[in-house]
């Protein structure tokens, strides 16, 4: 009982010590930066020369510099101010960085990394390079290949070919999220030599962007024998607006797999309805209750498509197309009349 | 009303960037705006201060993803103002969807830009907004 009463007070001890320390070193931080976040900004943003009273007087300060280059890094994207980054973290943290990666604690050296990352640091390349011969986690792994990304692009596929196994979709996606035109281009003639997983994360992606090398990039993924590509690659399309062969995305009406005629309808809701009547006509009839109420709702969207709406209800003889024309019509403020 | 100071309100919970939008604000002030700049770390903060409710020409600009009100709920309250028109909002965000952005101009911003920012574009499109809301006679949007 003795020894349990010792043991919770000083459990309290540390903790409250633990609180102070804290405490402090937050006050700390916010004196240094209110001190001198002035400077740092006509450093960053005007190329005033790197006053060298501006360095760290204790570990405190040092994370208070951390924390500002890491919110410049990720708010602000001017090259002079990417670039300032970059030289001071080459110049004044190489040294303690390099002790930091070969720290037993997994947690040092994975803030490390993100670091080295976010810093866009070179001087490092060497410890990164042999580091990734043999990443001691995952977490490490990824971290290792957004560096790769940064500063060392033209290695960046063939280390994430021999890594990929390892990563979560999720990862990947959010390697592909930043990458730059080159290294876009190699993915793109690499595509094959990806796993599945990478390969759907980076559909995925290019539906986000939208360029038109993404758009050519997924028009040739829809001649794959792997349907799960055929309709990443049409969904990824849909999410944009360039149609650059509409008789291609057109052959997808008569698929066997539903989701590709979900995804044609999709793809044209974005077209006036005097081009695509004809589609979402074939559409509004499918079998398959998802495709047919697509259809409806992009019809619903404007004047002209819910005249077709309209005139579905009045004169079609299939009565799926009629139930879904006519729960659209109702949602909409014209309503069915 | 053209000759008024305009203000410029930054609303970000990052305080270090916050700190760094306001430095972008003296920098327009150092190019011979004459502004007054406020920050604030959360959504509630502005609604609730002085700035929110006086009737000076503002340009509001506002992180989307804010703690206790967001941008988007910010934006709806300054557009339910009698003054509105007088004010201009910029919403920033970090990775939008279409949807989303539209959400945002239906409620009532007037631009959008997306983080990472360029600071120095910031800077000149900003100088840009507070010359046409100076110049206005009749509301600009």
């Amino acid at each position: 009982m003795a020894a349990l009463t010792v043991g919770i007070i000083l459990s309290f001890v540390y903790f409250e010590y633990l609180r102070h320390h804290m405490r402090k070193q937050n006050m700390i931080m916010d004196a240094y930066i209110q001190k001198n976040h002035h400077s740092w900004y006509q450093y960053l943003l005007n190329r005033i020369p790197f006053d060298e009273n501006l360095l760290w007087q204790n570990v405190s300060e040092r994370k208070a510099i951390e924390a500002l280059l890491l919110s410049y890094s990720r708010n602000v994207k001017d090259p002079i101010v990417r670039t300032q980054i970059s030289k001071f973290a080459d110049t004044y943290l190489t040294a303690d960085y390099e002790k930091s990666l070969k720290n037993r604690r997994w947690s040092v050296r994975i803030n490390t990394l993100h670091r080295i990352a976010n810093f866009r640091m070179t001087t490092l390349n060497g410890e990164i390079q042999s580091m990734m011969n043999r990443p001691r986690s995952t977490e490490e792994g990824f971290n290792l290949l957004q560096i790769y990304l940064y500063v060392l692009p033209n290695e960046f596929f063939d280390q994430l070919l021999r890594y990929q196994d390892q990563l979560s979709e999720y990862q990947f996606k959010q390697l592909f999220l930043d990458i730059s035109v080159q290294v876009k281009q190699t993915i793109i003639a690499g595509f094959n030599q990806l796993n599945k997983v990478g390969q759907y994360a980076f559909i995925d992606i290019q539906g986000k962007k939208q360029t038109f090398e993404d758009h050519y990039s997924l028009m040739a993924l829809l001649d794959s024998d792997d349907s799960e590509i055929r309709i990443r690659a049409l969904k990824a399309m849909s999410a944009g607006t360039i149609i650059s062969d509409k008789e291609r995305i057109l052959s997808f009406i008569d698929s066997d797999i539903w989701q590709e005629r979900l995804m044609v309808a999709k793809i044209f809701a974005k077209r006036p309805t005097h081009e695509t009547e004809d589609v979402y006509r074939a559409l509004i009839k499918d079998p398959v209750w998802w495709v047919r109420n697509e259809a409806a709702r992009v019809l619903s969207l404007n004047h002209n498509g819910r005249e077709v709406l309209r005139d579905i209800m009045a004169n079609s003889d299939d009565k799926f197309a009629v139930d879904v024309s006519r729960a659209f019509l109702l949602k909409t403020k014209g309503g069915i009349a | 009303m053209g000759s008024e100071k305009i203000h410029l309100s930054i609303i970000e919970d990052d305080a270090i960037f916050a700190e760094a939008l306001r430095m972008v604000g003296e920098d327009i002030q150092a190019s011979g705006f004459d502004i007054e700049i406020d920050t604030f770390l959360d959504g509630n903060a502005f609604v609730q201060s002085e700035v929110f409710h006086s009737k000076q020409k503002q340009v509001v600009l506002l992180n989307d993803n804010l703690t206790k009100l967001d941008g988007f709920e910010v934006t709806r309250r300054l557009r339910e103002l009698p003054y509105s028109q007088h004010i201009f909002v910029i919403m920033m965000s970090m990775g939008t969807t279409e949807e989303e952005i539209i959400h945002a101009f239906k409620i009532g911003i007037d631009d959008f830009i997306t983080r990472p920012l360029n600071l120095r574009i910031l800077q000149t499109f900003m100088e840009r907004v507070i010359e046409r809301l100076r110049g206005e006679d009749e509301p600009i949007l």
